[in-house]
C-alpha cells in the first residue's frame, strides 16, 4: 500500500498530463464543450484527441518499460531500445516503401516500419545466444551505425518529398493518429507489457552479477524472454510513432530518483514517466506554434536531454558497470 | 555418503583443456577445501560441480541426479554457491542481499513470505549482522561485506555450500572468523562445505577433507592428514617446506629461500 503511496503523485501528475492534453489545442474544446456546439467539440475529442492521445501513452509506456528490461538485461544504464539499431531498422523499411510505392496509406508505412524493426531482433535474438549482454549492447551500436549508413545511402538516391516523409517518421510524430491504428496498437501492446510485468517480478537477481545470479537460480531463458519483450515492445511503438528515441533511457532514470531498485518496483514509475513525457511532449509539439504541428520527437530531445544532464549531475543513480 | 560426484569430467576453453579427465567425490556433511597453485582448475572445478560450466565429457551427479537434468532453480535449491568476485549495487541494503537468497524458492507472483523473512533474520543473526539489516552495501568493511554474502548464502538453506576464496581480502582475524563461522555452520546444521582456500595451515585446521589438484587434475584426495605432507606440497605448489606439529594445525615452515 505505501509502494501505491509514493507513487500517487506520479498518478496524478499522468492524469493531469491526460486532461490537459485532451482540452487543449488549436481548438478550445473545453469552451466549445459548454456552448451549443458541445456535439462537434465530442466529435473532435474523440476521433482527433482520443486515438492520438491513446497512441502516445501506448509508445510511452512500451518504450519506457522495453529501455527498463534492456537496462536490467545488461546490468547498464545506458541500454535502450534505440541503441540496439532497431529504430534504424524501421526507419530503412519504411523508406524502402516509400519509395516502392509512394502512393501508399500510413498503414503501409506502419506495417513496414513494423517489419523492419521485427527483422532487425531477430538479427539481436541471433546474436544475443552468442554473446554477453554488454557485447550485446556493443553489437547493437555497431549495427545501428551501419543501418544509419545505409539509411543515408537511400535517401541519396530518393526524391524530395519522399524524405520529408521519412525525416518527420524519424523524429517521432502522431500526426498520423486514427481511431483503429490507436485501438489496434493498444490491444497488442497490453498484452506484451502485462507479460512484461510478469517477467520483472523475477528479474531481481539480475541486480548481482551474471554467475552470482545464476547460482540464485536465475534461468538462462529469462534473460531470452526479457530480450524478446523488449524488442517487441520496441516495435510495436515504432509502429505507433515513428523512430522515437531517447524516451527508452529517460524514463528508467526519473523513476530511479523515486529511491526504487528492484525492476519489478521501478516498472510502475517507469511506465507513468513513459505515458507523462509522450502526451507533455505531444501537446508542447502541437500548440506551440499552433496550427504547424512539430514531431514530438524533438520536444522530447530538446527539453528531455538537459533535464537528464541535470538530473544526473545532481545525484547519480547507482551506475552498476559489470565486467 | 556423496554429496555430488563426478565421473571422468573434462572442461575446454577453445583449445586449453581446463580440467582432464577428473574423478571426485564430495562427501556428505563435512567440510572438503579444495587447494591448488593459481591457474589449477579449481574455480572451474567448483563451477562445473554447480553447474555453472558446462563440461565437454563426464557425468556430475547432485546426490541422486543427474546436474544436467534439474533446472539452475532446482540446484539453487540444493546447491548455494558464492563466487570468488560476487558484485551487487553499491546501494542495495544487507537485507535485501540477503532476502536474494530467497530467489530459489519464490512463487510465480514472487512475494516473500513470512517464513523468508523469518529465515532472513535468522542468517542475520548467524552472521551477526542484525544491527546492520539496513545498511548500504558500499557502508560495510570487507570483513561485515563478506559476511553479508554469506548470510545471502546461508537464506538459501541449501545442504551443500561452496565458497570461491572466500578469506581473499580479509585480514587474519576476520579470515579466521568467517572459516570458524562456515565450521560452525557444518556442526550444527551438518551443511556440507566446498571451499577454495589458499592458506595450507587453514585448510588442515577447519576442513575434513582436502582435494589437492595439479594442471586440472586431482593429484589426491583425503583427510589433510592422508593428504599433506612435505613431498604433496612441493609436488602441487613447487614451495620446499618443513611441516611442524603446532596445537591442532600444522605450520608450514619454508626452507631454503
Amino acid at each position: 500500500m505505501s509502494y501505491l503511496l509514493r507513487h500517487s503523485w506520479l498518478v496524478a501528475l499522468a492524469l493531469i498530463s491526460v486532461l490537459l492534453y485532451l482540452f487543449n489545442g488549436s481548438a478550445d474544446t473545453l469552451a466549445l464543450l459548454l456552448s451549443e456546439q458541445s456535439e462537434l467539440a465530442w466529435q473532435l475529442v474523440m476521433e482527433l484527441r482520443v486515438p492520438r492521445l491513446l497512441l502516445a501513452i501506448t509508445a510511452g509506456a512500451c518504450l519506457a518499460c522495453s529501455g527498463l528490461l534492456l537496462q536490467t538485461l545488461t546490468g547498464n544504464h545506458l541500454a535502450d531500445p534505440g541503441i540496439l539499431g532497431i529504430n534504424q531498422g524501421a526507419a530503412i523499411a519504411v523508406l524502402c516503401s516509400v519509395m516502392l510505392l509512394p502512393e501508399q496509406m500510413l498503414v503501409g508505412q506502419a506495417l513496414a516500419g513494423a517489419t523492419g524493426s521485427l527483422l532487425t531482433l531477430a538479427v539481436i535474438g541471433w546474436l544475443s545466444q552468442r554473446l554477453s549482454p554488454v557485447a550485446l549492447i556493443l553489437c547493437g551500436i555497431g549495427l545501428s551505425a551501419l543501418l544509419s549508413a545505409l539509411l543515408n545511402l537511400l535517401m541519396l538516391s530518393a526524391e524530395t518529398h519522399q524524405i520529408g516523409q521519412v525525416l518527420t517518421w524519424l523524429s517521432g510524430s502522431l500526426s498520423g493518429a486514427y481511431q483503429e491504428k490507436a485501438l489496434w496498437l493498444l490491444a497488442m501492446a497490453l498484452p506484451v507489457l502485462m507479460l512484461s510485468i510478469l517477467l520483472a517480478l523475477h528479474l531481481k537477481p539480475m541486480l548481482l552479477d551474471q554467475h552470482t545470479a545464476m547460482a540464485l537460480g536465475l534461468e538462462s531463458s529469462t534473460r531470452l524472454y526479457c530480450l524478446l519483450a523488449a524488442g517487441v515492445l520496441s516495435a510495436l511503438a515504432v509502429t505507433a510513432v515513428g523512430a522515437l528515441a531517447f524516451i527508452g533511457l529517460l524514463a528508467p532514470h526519473l523513476a530511479r530518483f523515486s529511491g526504487e531498485k528492484t525492476p519489478a518496483a521501478l516498472l510502475l514509475p517507469t511506465l507513468l514517466w513513459g505515458c507523462i513525457l509522450c502526451v507533455l511532449a505531444d501537446l508542447i509539439a502541437r500548440t506551440l506554434f499552433a496550427p504547424i504541428q512539430l514531431p514530438f520527437g524533438l520536444i522530447i530531445a530538446i527539453t528531455g536531454v538537459p533535464v537528464f544532464i541535470f538530473l544526473l549531475l545532481k545525484k547519480p543513480p547507482a551506475a552498476k558497470v559489470l565486467s | 555418503m556423496t554429496a555430488i560426484s563426478a565421473h571422468h569430467i573434462c572442461v575446454q576453453y577453445q583449445q586449453t583443456q581446463v580440467l582432464k579427465q577428473l574423478d571426485v567425490t564430495l562427501p556428505e556433511g563435512k567440510v572438503t577445501a579444495l587447494l591448488g597453485a593459481n591457474g589449477c582448475g579449481k574455480s572451474t572445478l567448483l563451477k562445473a560441480l554447480s553447474g555453472q560450466q558446462t563440461i565437454t565429457e563426464g557425468e556430475i551427479r547432485l546426490g541422486q541426479d543427474p546436474l544436467d537434468e534439474l533446472s539452475r532453480k532446482a540446484i539453487a535449491r540444493k546447491l548455494a554457491f558464492l563466487p570468488q568476485h560476487p558484485q551487487a549495487p553499491d546501494t542495495m541494503t544487507v537485507a535485501e542481499l540477503v532476502m536474494l537468497g530467497r530467489y530459489p524458492y519464490r512463487r510465480f507472483l514472487a512475494i516473500s513470505s513470512a517464513e523468508d523473512h523469518r529465515i532472513v533474520q535468522d542468517a542475520l543473526v548467524k552472521t551477526g549482522l542484525e544491527t546492520l539489516a539496513d545498511r548500504h552495501l558500499n557502508r560495510l568493511s570487507g570483513g561485515q561485506r563478506q559476511r553479508a554474502w554469506l548470510a545471502m548464502v546461508l537464506a538459501q538453506q541449501a545442504p551443500i555450500m561452496m565458497l570461491d576464496e572466500p578469506t581473499s581480502f580479509l585480514d587474519i582475524a576476520h579470515q579466521y572468523e568467517l572459516l570458524s563461522l562456515v565450521r560452525q555452520l557444518n556442526r550444527e546444521q551438518g551443511t556440507t562445505v566446498v571451499m577454495v582456500l589458499h592458506d595450507i595451515s587453514q585448510a588442515i585446521y577447519f576442513s575434513d577433507h582436502i582435494l589437492l589438484m595439479k594442471q586440472g587434475q586431482i593429484l589426491a584426495q583425503g583427510t589433510p592428514g592422508e593428504v599433506i605432507n612435505e613431498h604433496s606440497i612441493q609436488q602441487v605448489f613447487g614451495f620446499n617446506c618443513r611441516l611442524e606439529q603446532a596445537g591442532e594445525t600444522q605450520l608450514l615452515v619454508p626452507e631454503g629461500y
